[in-house]
């Protein structure tokens, strides 16, 4: 397998990922999306790695990981508090983000 | 230093005390008795250890002629001892009756204070310190006769007090003055032996003026009963042991002087018989409980002034001493009638107090009786002295032995309204303080008067004063006084409504509309000037402000916003979408690096 065929499933997870966050409305689901899109760098990251035989792709991907999951946990706990405001978690009804 | 050498402390045991007061705020009921008690005590110590005649003390100098300097002899003892030993007793008095209150700091910080004052007043070695003291007093009585400062009353007759003792302190201060320019001293020990001047007389009327106006006589007397607004327990210490017995003790200390000017006396001693005639009269029909005992104050004050007059202030001293006793006691029986019966004083409203209150009554009884002069009281005697100082004038003496009558009768009447007849409100004996503080005064009432130089009188003059007691007594109870003159002393003989009617329509209206003329004429042309230019500046000014300020911040927001406005329109709050414009935007920014590469290719 070529470094063509990894960067091919890494494209693929983004534009799942991408695809996700557009089109969804729940909160969660973006979510999850956007830990897709995360992976799908990571993914480059490790194949670019493997490709040029250079280890600090492989030590970025774990970096990356290491702040997807502060990330999901800090997201998560935004979400649970945003729950319990407004009992709801749809994208398109939550237009705080405004001038 | 032992105890007689210290004399000087005694004075400002009270003034630390309320110092203390004043600053922590609390332990006012611990701190102000002790103080009071504590110089009763050395007082006490002082007066009766062997002594020299004239104890004296300078702290320093204050200006030539007067120093800070204290004296203590039989005269300053004596009204040392009743200052401190009635004002002790008043101020235990005051635990139970201002009890529960929350101006218990202010009111034991003033009334210490008022006795630090009189102290003062009383141990001063000249007139100027004794001045000092004379002032402090009037602030004093200013600050506690006005102690109820939410009502109107209170703060109008603590002004009235006021206004009408600093009338008779300029008399007091161009009496000094004159002194001083005359003689270059104020000591009392420098002006005991003058010799008699037109100068010297003039000084002796500005002083007594000045006397008449802090011991409440004609023609400055009116002041007296409006302060009966205060706190009873003030009006006690006012009435028996500081204050009006000031005027009293200035004539006592200045004997010597006022020895070579008898006329000046002679003045002094009808300005005194008027005043007890009038104010027993009034008191004879007045209504409230406190000033009736007001009156009488006056009413007794004034037959001092008439002793002091006539070259006998060893006699008036006495009276000073006994009345103390009374009415000390009546005053404080009289606050406890009112505490019983939830703020009434006045006595229409009273009656058949006997059964509910005997403890009061007896005790109101001793303090009436020895007011009235009851053969065997203090009372009786110290009128007696009075009386009999007064035999060599028989107009004065009359008066005197009117006064006597009166005196009797409006006693009578006071215990008879008060305390027999049906009973109209239901009253209680207080106990604590209130109560047991009245037995040494009560005991004093009996025994003080044995303690005196017993008149050497002629015999008719003390079978007179017995049998007019004695018939004042019987007369008063339903004594009702000739319509007409009732209406005179009710209304209080006018002297009220003439006082307004002199000082304010003749002097005090006319010399206002002189100055508002004057304000209007002269002073208000360039007031006027001033005020235009004024008003024009500020005209420009605010132009300016509004048009041309104001405009400039209104013109850059106005550009701001509109400018802001296109996209503010892409901001509206979705979250996908602003996702969505990130996405373009990274989308956009790879075309065009794309295109770049291609090119620089």
């Amino acid at each position: 397998m070529s470094t063509g065929h990894y960067l091919g499933v890494s494209l693929l997870l983004l534009c799942i990922g991408l695809g996700g966050m557009l089109l969804r409305r729940n909160l969660i689901i973006i979510l999850m999306s956007l830990e897709l899109i995360l992976n799908a760098v990571n993914l480059n990251l490790v194949a670019f790695s493997q490709h040029w035989n250079h280890v600090t792709g492989q030590v970025f991907g774990i970096f990356v990981i290491t702040v997807a999951v502060a990330e999901a946990a800090v997201g998560l706990a935004l979400l649970i508090a945003l729950y319990r405001n407004r009992g709801a978690l749809l994208a398109d009804e939550i237009r705080l983000l405004k001038w | 230093m032992d105890l007689s050498t210290s004399f000087w402390l005694i004075p400002f045991y009270p003034l630390v005390s309320a110092a203390l007061i004043g600053i922590l705020r609390r332990g006012a009921a611990l701190l102000a008795p002790l103080s009071v008690g504590l110089g009763f005590l050395h007082a006490l110590a002082v007066y009766f250890l062997p002594r020299p005649a004239r104890l004296e003390h300078r702290l320093g100098e204050w200006i030539p002629g007067a120093s800070f300097g204290f004296l203590f002899d039989d005269l300053s003892g004596l009204l040392v001892l009743l200052v401190t030993g009635i004002g002790l007793l008043i101020h235990l008095y005051s635990l139970g009756y201002m009890g529960g209150k929350e101006t218990f700091a202010r009111y034991f910080g003033s009334l210490n204070l008022f006795v630090f004052f009189m102290l003062l007043l009383v141990m001063a070695d000249n007139l100027l310190l004794l001045f000092a003291g004379w002032e402090g007093v009037g602030l004093a009585s200013y600050l506690l006769i006005g102690f109820d400062y939410e009502k109107p009353a209170a703060n109008q007759a603590a002004n009235k007090a006021f206004l009408y003792n600093r009338a008779g302190d300029a008399g007091f201060l161009a009496g000094l003055f004159l002194l001083f320019a005359q003689f270059g001293t104020v000591e009392f020990a420098g002006l005991s032996n003058l010799e008699a001047s037109p100068g010297l007389a003039a000084a002796g009327l500005l002083l007594a003026l000045g006397a008449s106006g802090k011991s409440a006589q004609f023609p400055l007397f009116v002041w007296l009963p409006d302060a009966m607004v205060g706190p009873t327990p003030v009006s006690a210490l006012i009435h028996a042991a500081t204050m009006v017995t000031a005027g009293v003790y200035l004539f006592a200390r200045l004997a010597p002087l006022y020895s070579v000017i008898p006329e000046v006396g002679l003045v002094v001693a009808a300005f005194g018989a008027v005043t007890a005639l009038i104010a027993a009269t009034i008191a004879l029909v007045d209504h409230d409980i406190k000033r009736i005992l007001a009156y009488s104050t006056i009413s007794q004050l004034g037959l001092m002034f008439l002793a002091c007059g006539v070259g006998a202030p060893e006699a008036a001293m006495f009276h000073v001493a006994t009345h103390a006793f009374f009415k000390a006691l009546l005053f404080l029986c009289a606050g406890n009638i009112i505490h019983a019966l939830a703020g009434e004083q006045d006595i229409r409203y009273m009656g058949g107090l006997r059964q509910s209150m005997p403890w009061t009554y007896r005790l109101m009884g001793v303090g009436a009786l020895g007011l009235a002069g009851f053969p065997g009281l203090a009372g009786f005697f110290s009128k007696e002295a009075i009386l009999h100082a007064a035999e060599g004038y028989p107009l004065l003496l009359a008066l005197g032995l009117l006064v006597s009558f009166l005196t009797a009768c409006y006693s009578a009447r006071l215990i008879w309204r008060v305390f027999w007849g049906e009973q109209q409100q239901p009253g209680h004996d207080l106990h604590g303080w209130e109560l047991h503080t009245l037995w040494p005064l009560a005991a004093g009432v009996i025994v003080v008067g044995y303690f005196g130089h017993l008149s050497s009188g002629p015999w008719w003059l003390l079978a007179a004063s017995v049998f007019l007691a004695l018939a004042g007594l019987y007369l008063g109870r339903e004594m009702r006084v000739f319509e007409p003159l009732q209406t005179l002393f009710a209304r209080k003989w006018f002297i009220d409504e003439i006082y307004r009617a002199l000082w304010l329509r003749t002097i005090g209206y006319r010399g206002s509309a002189l100055v508002a003329g004057v304000d209007e004429q002269r002073v208000g042309g360039v007031a006027g000037v001033a005020g235009l230019g004024t008003s024009l500046l500020s005209w420009v000014s605010a132009w300016v402000d509004r048009y041309l300020v104001d405009g400039l911040v209104k013109a850059i927001m106005l550009i701001t916003q509109g400018l802001s406005y296109p996209f503010r329109l892409a901001q509206t709050g979705g979250v996908l979408q602003y996702a969505l414009f990130a996405l373009g935007a990274l989308a956009a920014s790879m075309v065009y690096l794309w295109a770049k590469q291609g090119e620089i290719r």
